[in-house]
């Protein structure tokens, strides 16, 4: 399979077919829609969130600073994704395997210059200048590029045992690096990654059974050794240790989930009205505009917000599912089941635990969640999915 | 190309479509639960989860009022506030809860930044540190049981944050706020500015139940209350009112909404009369020179004792008043403490070290620090009691002002007189003198030189004379009343010592209290007079009595009420913003003026010029009207005052030595009041009346008149070094006794002072 970089131009078709295929007029527009609509009701959470906070602070900061920011987030995340939306993913393909060494390299660098929020211990971010830059968020769309390119050049039906093991490889690596941070929410979304693809590329049932027992082994293994906090246990069982030796790290995700979901719950159907969440909006729940701003929109707009928001997401995936199915290749298919298993994933456990049915991992609910780099790597994903779609037709 | 990537597609389109479908239903089925879960939350739990969150109860709060602070006369903030946090433990959790007390203990002990295990001592003192073993006795232990207990006082913003949001996590634990008391310039003025401690617990011997009294006044039984000096005199201007808040709190006591609240009032600031440069300046001189005299030996160098015995002196006083206003100056008392202390937190074990229980049993090794000795001192005050005596005598016609009598060195009482039976002896002699060898003897003298030269005998016949003349009348003792002698000062400070003036009455009140034998105790007799007339026998006075008794001679004849307290100020009296520790008292009006009061007003003033000329003499020896020798004897306090500049300072005085234990010269107490008079020796109104009364440290030239002497130098500005006050460095609590050791600048003026031999021990 040859690629080029600008495809219609090296080629003589036709004007009609030539306009057809040109990939600026193949953009999934109705696929636009639910991402910026999830962006905008991000806008609106973080500001009603981290106002209360940022007026609290003595000399009051501006209430509009993450707001703001998050704005500025989403330009230049629109931007990046107008970057990849410009390139043939065959193109980016050529060069996943550079992209992922570097990857590699600067998740080992993170571990030795980088740092992390005061007392996480996590050294997960670059500072740069005035900002933070998260590596792990672009592993996903990096790994995602790389093990779709990697699967794409099977050609049997069923995948082979030894790309089956290469392309575990290939998750396996950031994911040790990920989990050493240690940031055990990246790392599933990394596995949940592989596991979509594999069963799309048609690993056989067998592999896929293997690599779930290999999942909950390693997580048994992890625990057994104490490896991971015995909280991330509790949290799948019991959201609510009152007697647990005094760690004010566990105290205070005890008191984030138990909050949040006492916020969520009095939300009740219609929700109290923006601006107008006691529990949200008055700085009971720390971290409130980041991974926990699902229970500040639930607070707020009810059940009715909440199902809206969920809707929306459901049609961002509808919509990816569409074109995976539409995808003229291989690879396409697989960037678009990738996309869609992490965004499932990420929705999935973010939101589960604000209501307590999943752990607590600090990933971001996607486009809601302040954050830049992973708002940035969302916009680049949407962007990926948007090639595969404008690239459909050849 | 095209129809080769098509065809791998379409090749491969069955089992990838399937497995799409399959990964939809997947993402379908997750999406689903999070729906469910929502419908869970938002529809079917909500309600009880807001009811819960809601459900809400009224909880009272008291605020506690901001104590009025204490300024010296110059605005010196000796008394302050801090604010506090304190965090309390609601009872019920703790009472009997062995196990989950243990837990609620471990759960604080990391934000409290302290261990379970202190806690636990905290709650049920030291002996129950094991919380495996119930203890029934472990009920808070020094903490009022029914209210809450407090675990820490002092914690910072972020810990009660910390603990104001995992309110639910913490049961019955509470942040409040409150003020800490802070005193900026202690130990300096300790004894007289007090300490704050918990409401005493009902005392079942005394008539009236303080617990309850202070309840009735609207104290809650954890509060701290002025315990000591001002703070306990002016507790009721000091303290305030206190506020009210009612709350509206969830079911995990996180406030809702305010309901009413009431915000406390702060007490009123009081300033006295006390001047902390003096008042600094005379604790040092004292201490100084109490340590100075533990190296002197009370015997001449000839004998051999000289090298085995030396001065206890254990403690002392000293009280400077504004002779004209009766407003006190300065009052110092050693041994003394730092007032910190009793906020400090120190270990039970550590303040019985710093303030060792049971002095009364060996006052002179261990003297106990929290006994103001200028007010509550209980002393003979040995000769300076004479000018009263001779007032009586003048006052009474009974003696003339230039009537002349002989002293052949005793007084024996006319045998009519003298009743074997009520009497020990008949002959009292002057006491002794080292270098005669024998009491001294003072020849014809009258009543200004008996002064001078302190005669004993010459006092010892107007005791027994007046006695008899009047045996059925208190002629004496109603005298000596005229001077505040055996009544309060009224002076407002608490535990005030009222003194003895004895006669019949008393005498039989001390044998009933087992003071004084019954035989002793049957009647006021001659011998009796004769003891009181000099200071000596059952007299007990305090230094503040006797300081005050001279301000009336030196006034011209006004008993005055001393003054502690100057004024009173309503709360908010600005800080000096250019003086750091110091209140800018010119920004407030005062609300109350404490103006002089006159006790008494002295009927015959005539007879204290006599007095006075007699008192000028004791001190002046090369001015014509005062005699350099009487018969051969010098004036008492000679060499006291050698070099002092009576030009610029006229004052008159009096030396006392009070005779202790089996008649030792090292159980003498020394004894001085000196008092400003003008030039003519006519009454000074604007000047001090200072008294020294140093325990166990000699004759009263030797010690007291030294002190005096600096003092009366640093009140007239004429003493160079005298230090310049400081705000306190924090309170050491490594210290092992209850205050430091105040050392002077220079001691030279006790030096200039200081006798340099010991020649006699004559006056008394």
């Amino acid at each position: 399979m040859t690629s080029t970089a600008f495809a219609p131009a090296g080629r003589n078709l036709g004007s009609v077919r030539r306009s057809q295929s040109e990939p600026f007029r193949n953009i999934d527009w109705i696929l636009m829609v639910p991402t910026y609509a999830i962006a905008g009701i991000g806008l609106l959470a973080i500001y009603s969130a981290s106002m209360p906070k940022l007026l609290d602070q003595s000399p009051p900061l501006d209430p509009y600073l993450f707001t703001t920011r998050q704005a500025v987030f989403l330009i230049a995340g629109s931007g990046a994704m107008v970057v990849v939306m410009s390139v043939d993913y065959q193109w980016i393909k050529e060069r996943a395997g550079a992209l992922y060494m570097g990857t590699i390299l600067s998740l080992l660098a993170v571990q030795l210059v980088g740092t992390g929020p005061p007392g996480s211990g996590a050294n997960a971010w670059f500072k740069v200048g005035p900002v933070l830059i998260q590596p792990s968020e672009f592993t996903k769309v990096i790994v995602l590029v790389l093990v779709a390119g990697y699967l794409s050049e099977e050609r049997e039906g069923e995948l082979s045992y030894p790309r089956f093991i290469n392309g575990l490889m290939l998750v396996g690596i950031p994911v040790g690096l990920i989990m050493i941070q240690p940031d055990f929410g990246t790392a599933s979304v990394l596995i949940a990654l592989a596991m979509g693809v594999l069963l799309v590329a048609g690993a056989s049932m067998r592999y896929i059974a293997f690599i779930s027992i290999l999942a909950v082994a390693t997580i048994g293994a992890l625990v057994a050794s104490e490896f991971v906090r015995p909280y991330q246990v509790e949290r799948l069982t019991s959201f609510v240790q009152q007697n647990t030796k005094h760690s004010s790290r566990i105290d205070d995700l005890v008191l984030q989930v138990k909050y949040s979901e006492r916020a969520i719950a009095t939300g009740g159907l219609t929700g109290k009205g923006y601006l107008k969440g006691p529990l949200t909006n008055h700085h009971f729940v720390p971290v409130q505009w980041t991974d926990f701003i699902f229970s500040a929109i639930a607070e707020q707009f009810g059940l009715v917000g909440t199902i809206v928001l969920l809707m929306l997401y459901f049609f961002v995936l509808f919509r990816i599912w569409r074109v995976a199915r539409l995808a003229r290749d291989d690879m396409g298919l697989y960037i678009c089941t990738g996309v869609m298993t992490m965004i499932v994933w990420h929705v999935f456990e973010n939101m589960g635990m604000t209501m307590g049915i999943m752990p607590v991992t600090g990933i971001p609910l996607p486009l809601v969640s302040y954050g830049g780099s992973s708002t940035v790597a969302f916009l680049m994903m949407i962007g990926l999915v948007q090639n595969v779609h404008m690239h459909r037709m050849r | 190309m095209p129809a080769d990537i098509g065809q791998t597609h379409n090749m491969a389109g069955d089992t990838r479509g399937v497995r799409l479908g399959l990964l939809g239903v997947v993402a379908l089925i997750l999406i689903g639960i999070l729906g469910t879960r929502l419908w869970f939350l938002q529809v079917v739990d909500a309600e009880s989860i807001t009811a819960q969150v809601q459900a809400t109860r009224t909880k009272a709060v008291d605020l506690p009022p901001q104590r009025g602070r204490i300024f010296d006369v110059e605005g010196r903030i000796l008394a302050d506030n801090q604010r506090v946090l304190t965090v309390i433990i609601d009872q019920d959790v703790l009472r009997g809860r062995d196990k989950s007390r243990q837990v609620l203990f471990e759960r604080l002990a990391g934000p409290l930044k302290t261990s379970a295990e202190a806690l636990q001592i905290r709650y049920c003192g030291v002996s129950s540190k094991d919380p495996n073993v119930h203890d029934p006795k472990c009920n808070g232990g020094i903490y009022n049981s029914y209210l809450p207990f407090p675990a820490a006082d002092d914690v910072d913003e972020a810990t009660a944050l910390y603990l104001r949001e995992r309110i639910e996590d913490y049961p019955g634990v509470d942040v409040q706020e409150g003020w800490r008391r802070k005193y900026l310039y202690a130990p300096t003025a300790s004894q007289i500015v007090g300490y704050l401690g918990r409401i005493p617990e009902n005392n079942p011997k005394t008539p009236v139940n303080e617990t309850k009294e202070y309840l009735k006044k609207g104290y809650s039984l954890n509060d701290l209350v002025g315990a000591a000096g001002i703070e306990q005199q002016f507790e009721t201007e000091l303290r305030g009112t206190p506020g009210h808040a009612e709350f509206e709190v969830d079911a995990a006591g996180r406030v809702l909404a305010t309901l009413n609240r009431t915000e406390p009032t702060p007490g009123n600031d009081v300033q006295l009369t006390i001047d902390l440069k003096l008042q600094k300046f005379a604790e040092q001189t004292l201490e100084t020179e109490l340590h100075r005299s533990r190296n002197v030996s009370p015997y001449p160098d000839t004998n051999v004792l000289s090298k085995l015995v030396f001065y206890k002196a254990p403690a002392g006083s000293v009280v400077v008043e504004k002779s004209g206003t009766g407003e006190i100056a300065a009052m110092a008392s050693y041994p003394t403490f730092d007032n910190r202390w009793f906020s400090s937190g120190v270990s039970g074990a550590k303040f019985k070290q710093l303030f060792p229980p049971d002095t009364d049993k060996n006052p002179d090794t261990f003297p106990s620090p929290l006994v103001n000795r200028a007010i509550q001192g209980r002393y003979n005050v040995g000769s300076t009691f004479k000018p009263f005596t001779a007032y009586a005598a003048l006052n009474t016609g009974f003696i003339g002002p230039t009537d002349e009598w002989v002293d052949v060195g005793s007084y024996t009482i006319p045998p009519e007189h003298c009743d074997p039976n009520k009497v020990a002896k008949c002959t009292f002699k002057n006491s002794f003198n080292f270098k005669l060898n024998a009491p001294s003897v003072y020849g014809s003298i009258n009543v200004s030189n008996a002064l001078t030269v302190s005669s004993d005998a010459y006092f010892y016949r107007i005791g027994s004379e007046l006695f008899s003349a009047y045996p059925d009348t208190p002629v004496l003792q109603n005298e000596y009343k005229k001077f505040g002698f055996g009544e309060k000062s009224g002076i407002d400070l608490p535990y005030e010592y009222k003194g003895i003036v004895p006669d019949k009455d008393i005498k039989k009140k001390l044998a009933d209290q087992g003071a004084i034998t019954q035989k002793e105790g049957q009647g006021f007799y001659v011998g009796d007079a004769i003891l009181m007339s000099i200071g000596q026998g059952l007299n007990a006075v305090t230094p503040l009595q006797l300081t005050t008794a001279y301000a009336t001679i030196a006034n011209g004849g006004y008993l005055l009420k001393p003054l502690i307290v100057k004024a009173v100020y309503p709360s908010g009296v600005p800080d000096d913003s250019f003086k750091p520790g110091y209140a800018d008292l010119s920004a407030s009006t005062p609300e109350q003026v404490f103006s002089t009061v006159v006790r008494h007003h002295l009927d015959d003033v005539q007879s204290l010029e006599p007095i006075v000329k007699g008192l000028t003499c004791v001190v002046r020896i090369l001015i014509p009207s005062c005699p350099q020798f009487i018969n051969g004897r010098t004036p008492t306090a000679q060499g006291a005052f050698l070099k002092f500049d009576f030009n610029h300072i006229p004052f008159a005085g009096k030396t006392g030595t009070a005779q202790g234990a089996q008649n030792k010269p090292e159980n003498d107490s020394s004894v001085f009041v000196g008092f400003q008079i003008g030039e003519n020796g006519e009454p000074k109104l604007d000047g001090y009346t200072i008294g020294a009364y140093l325990e166990k440290a000699g004759y009263g030239k030797r010690a007291a008149a030294p002190v005096v002497r600096c003092m009366m130098l640093a009140v007239n500005g004429a003493y160079e070094a005298v230090d310049d006050i400081q705000l306190s460095d924090a309170l050491d609590i490594r210290a092992t006794t209850a205050a430091p050791r105040q050392i002077m600048k220079s001691d030279q003026c006790l030096v200039d002072a200081t006798p340099t031999e010991v020649t006699d021990r004559r006056e008394r």
